[in-house]
């Protein structure tokens, strides 16, 4: 399968294969926001809660979701000003997480057990439905596939070989529950990179009997793990499935966390994150228990000032403060960018040994080397848009971005719906690329919002008009 | 580089809001910019960026643009760089001038454009010819339309326009015989006026009158004719390597080249005694320089994939009928202004069908 455009660009820092363990530290913090909701506490302060005990809770459509203790230990709940709260937890001595759910039942789980269990030990949010644009409904929503993605292209994700070398008997236990969750003749579609790897081969080999999984090789570019892009890729390649389709998406980390839970009772307490990138001298993968603070991360790397956190990739990330913040339930990567010291001299004029472009303009074209350089400078100075095209060659929407870019710079919003704007899926690959260092992706955000809203507001006049009538 | 750094920083201020020399501060920033990197850092994420910039850009197509001037310097001599200088310094002050009124930066867009213009000149040209040509072509071409980025034409080429319309018989009689033994001009005296041995008879002039010059000749460029234009061994170079590093659109140079040499050869066999053989013409004038280096700018053409396959159709063809059919013995120029009035057209078209699908795809 192959997607329009998309890149991977080689950049210094990739996590190595080994999966450290992180010791769990004596305070850990839960941020009661995940994924757009605010989870309220249902445990007291100075309350003793056990672990996989609910911290907090939130109501959504057909049921409600928590967010599990990670631990046992005393709770303090700690408000903050505007923000959502975050519980402290401290930790009892440590002992070995056992399972709190009761798995007897295992073979004959109904459908609705399956679903409650996952949404109080904080596994359910793992799941994006095409239906709802985000979890899917606890009502008796079922899909017609579910992709289980095993690539995690942008730099640097926790990769999905590390996480099936890891936990590869749980993950197969999980992607059969799965099944449980589907629509009548419903699907399961595995994305893996190469078809010949070993890895590859040993799941073909797992899950040869199994009826209803398919599978598809993928080249492992950036944003093959978009949710969006995967049901499209779907629809190219099997023209049974229909746009209005229900598909869900879950990643590794995801199948391995339902099985964990499905079959051994354990709720959601660590992540496997990819620590990578320039500024860092080892980047691996470590386990760390949810809650860890960002700054346990990097004990023994040498990091330190001078460099920028992002939570997430390359790509998409965004800053944190090391000392400020947490590993959350949905976290996987931390990207160490390097802070610009010094403005380069002729910068432009350099062969580039260190550098790579998308254009093959630099010499690691040849020499294959990696990006040192990358940087939170913007590399280059803001121009107009100089027509180079190179947006366009990029966009795994096979959109236009320039034009998406022309026409809201002259403020015309209904042309930008006409060419494409909602198909944007906000890769962000444009904004990466574009020599003119415009801040494509950002507009054309700004502008789905104003449409939506917009869109809103004519529905509304169209219904009080009606009401008239 | 503590140094050169240090001094930058220590004149900045001048430059500043309310520094003694504010109005002077686009050029003090060029100079900035051009020799340090952007200090700007990401505000949005993507929060690193990629290595390449506008000026990465532009000075690959210097570098594409070397092997051709390198060529002319050898062939016509050192008046070469004279004409470079006078275009530099005649067109750069145009746009310096305009970056002080519209108080914005100066564009790298114009090392191009200034380099670029002297390559398709005669080489005898007197030199405030020159001048005339590339401050009508910058001030025309590129700022009336509100600077780079938002030109409609190739600057370089309105240039060029205006002299052949404005002194016809300079641009045609002012041509130079290449340097004929093994050092080429390069050991010539150096001629600031317009070199005595002058004349008309260009490749395509000769072949208007039955007299084919030798493929050979074509190919290293020992012929008369424009400075850059006449090796086309150099412009296979440079623009090959243009296009290798992705900075020209292989699209636009493959469907100009193509459809020149299959309409070329159709009208061969139509009309034999008016058109000439396939290899001569495309080895001949401006085709090739113009395919590469005129054509690919990338503001002035379409911007969208497909629309450059029909815009380099649409060049090859008109150029091959001009050439043809005419009075005109040197159609390209006029291909590619046609090819930039039809550019934003045939992106509208290529955009029309591309609604269509994205409809399909909502
Ligand atoms: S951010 Fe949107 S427009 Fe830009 S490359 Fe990604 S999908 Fe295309
Ligand atoms: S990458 Fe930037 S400069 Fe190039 S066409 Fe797109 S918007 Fe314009």
């Amino acid at each position: 399968m192959k997607v329009w455009g998309s890149y991977l660009p080689r950049i210094a820092g990739k996590p190595s294969g080994v999966v450290e363990e992180v010791a769990v530290p004596e305070k850990l913090y839960i941020n009661l926001q995940r994924g757009g909701l605010i989870y309220a506490p249902v445990v007291k302060n100075g309350q003793d809660v056990k672990f996989g005990q609910a911290l907090a809770e939130v109501q959504v459509e057909g049921g409600k979701l928590s967010l599990p203790s990670p631990v046992s230990g005393k709770v303090f709940i700690k408000e903050k000003e505007d923000l959502p709260s975050i519980i402290i937890i401290e930790t009892d001595e440590p002992k070995a997480e056992e399972g709190v759910y009761d798995t007897s039942r295992l073979k004959h789980i109904s459908r609705e057990e399956i679903r409650s269990t996952l949404s109080s030990s904080g596994i359910w949010p793992f799941f994006w439905s095409s239906e709802t644009g985000g979890i899917p409904s606890l009502d008796d929503e079922r899909p017609r596939a579910i992709i289980v993605n095993f690539l995690l292209s942008e730099p640097f994700r926790a990769r999905g070989e590390v996480i099936l070398k890891r936990s590869w008997r749980i993950i197969m236990e999980g992607i059969k529950f799965l099944d449980r969750l589907l629509a009548d003749y419903g699907t399961i579609e595995i994305i893996l990179t190469a078809p010949h790897g070993p890895v590859a081969r040993t799941i073909y080999k797992d899950l040869a009997g199994f009826a209803c999984v398919n599978f598809h090789p993928v080249q492992p570019l950036y944003p093959v793990e978009n949710n969006m892009l995967l049901k499209r890729m779907l629809r190219k390649v099997s023209s049974s499935f229909k746009k209005e389709d229900n598909v869900w998406v879950i990643d590794a980390q995801g199948v391995e966390a339902v099985g964990a839970c499905l079959s051994g009772g354990i709720p959601l307490y660590q992540r496997v994150v990819a620590v990578g990138g320039p500024a860092l001298s080892d980047p691996k993968h470590l386990s760390v228990r949810i809650g860890t603070p960002v700054k346990d991360l990097l004990k023994d790397s040498k990091s330190g000032d001078g460099t920028c956190v992002l939570r997430g990739g390359l790509f998409l990330g965004n800053p944190v403060d090391p000392d400020r913040d947490y590993v959350n339930f949905d976290d996987d990567a931390f990207f160490f960018l390097p802070e610009v010291k010094k403005r380069e001299f002729l910068s432009f004029l350099r062969p580039g040994f260190n550098r790579t472009s998308y254009l093959p303009a630099f010499a690691t074209v040849v020499t294959r080397g990696d990006d040192t350089q990358v940087s939170t400078s913007l590399r280059g100075e803001i121009r107009p848009c100089v027509a180079c095209g190179l947006c366009e060659s990029i966009c795994p929407s096979g959109l236009l971005p320039q034009f998406l870019h022309r026409y809201l710079f002259n403020g015309d919003l209904d042309d930008a719906e006409k060419i494409g704007l909602n198909l944007c899926i906000g890769c962000n690959l444009c904004t990466y690329i574009c020599p003119s260092k415009i801040e494509l992706q950002k507009q054309f955000a700004l502008a789905k919002e104003e449409l939506k809203a917009e869109h809103e507001e004519a529905k509304a006049i169209l219904a009080r008009k009606n009401t008239h009538d | 580089m503590k140094n050169r750094k240090g001094i930058l920083d220590k004149i900045r201020p001048i430059f500043e809001e309310d520094g003694k020399l504010s109005f002077f501060k686009p050029i003090f920033q060029a100079l900035d910019n051009f020799l340090f990197l952007s200090p700007e850092t990401t505000k949005n994420p993507p929060f690193g960026r990629d290595p390449l910039d506008v000026k990465r850009f532009m000075s690959l197509v210097i570098i594409g643009l070397f092997p051709c001037f390198l060529a002319s310097l050898y062939f016509f001599g050192w008046r070469t760089l004279l004409i470079l200088l006078v275009s530099y310094i005649a067109g750069g002050s145009v746009e310096v001038l305009f970056a002080l009124i519209r108080k914005e930066e100066i564009n790298e867009g114009f090392l191009v454009t200034g380099f670029i213009y002297p390559l398709i000149l005669p080489p005898g040209l007197p030199l405030w010819m020159v001048a005339v040509g590339i401050i009508f072509g910058v001030f025309i071409g590129k700022e009336i339309f509100g600077g780079t980025g938002r030109n409609i034409f190739n600057p370089a080429l309105i240039g060029r326009l205006f002299l052949a319309l404005g002194y016809p018989a300079a641009m045609t009689a002012t041509w130079v015989k290449p340097g004929w033994l093994p050092w080429g001009k390069l050991l010539s005296p150096f001629t600031i006026g317009t070199p005595d041995a002058v004349t008309s008879a260009t490749p395509l002039v000769l072949a208007k009158v039955g007299e084919l010059s030798s493929i050979f000749n074509l190919f290293v460029g020992r012929v008369t004719g424009s400075l850059g234009e006449t090796s086309a061994i150099a412009i296979l170079l440079g623009g090959i390597f243009l296009v290798l590093v992705g900075v020209a659109s292989f699209r636009t140079v493959l469907a100009i080249l193509l459809s020149f040499t299959v309409f070329n050869g159709l009208l061969r066999l139509a009309a034999p005694s008016l058109v000439n053989p396939v290899l001569f013409s495309l080895l001949s004038g401006g085709i090739l320089f113009g395919a590469f280096f005129m054509a690919t700018d990338p503001v002035s053409s379409p911007v969208t994939k497909s629309g450059k396959w029909i815009y380099g159709i649409i060049i090859g063809l008109i150029a091959i009928l001009i050439r043809s059919f005419s009075g005109f013995v040197e159609g390209v120029m006029f291909a590619i202004l046609f090819g930039n009035i039809f550019a934003p057209i045939i992106d509208e078209v290529v955009i029309r069908f591309k609604i269509r699908r994205y409809a399909r795809e909502e």
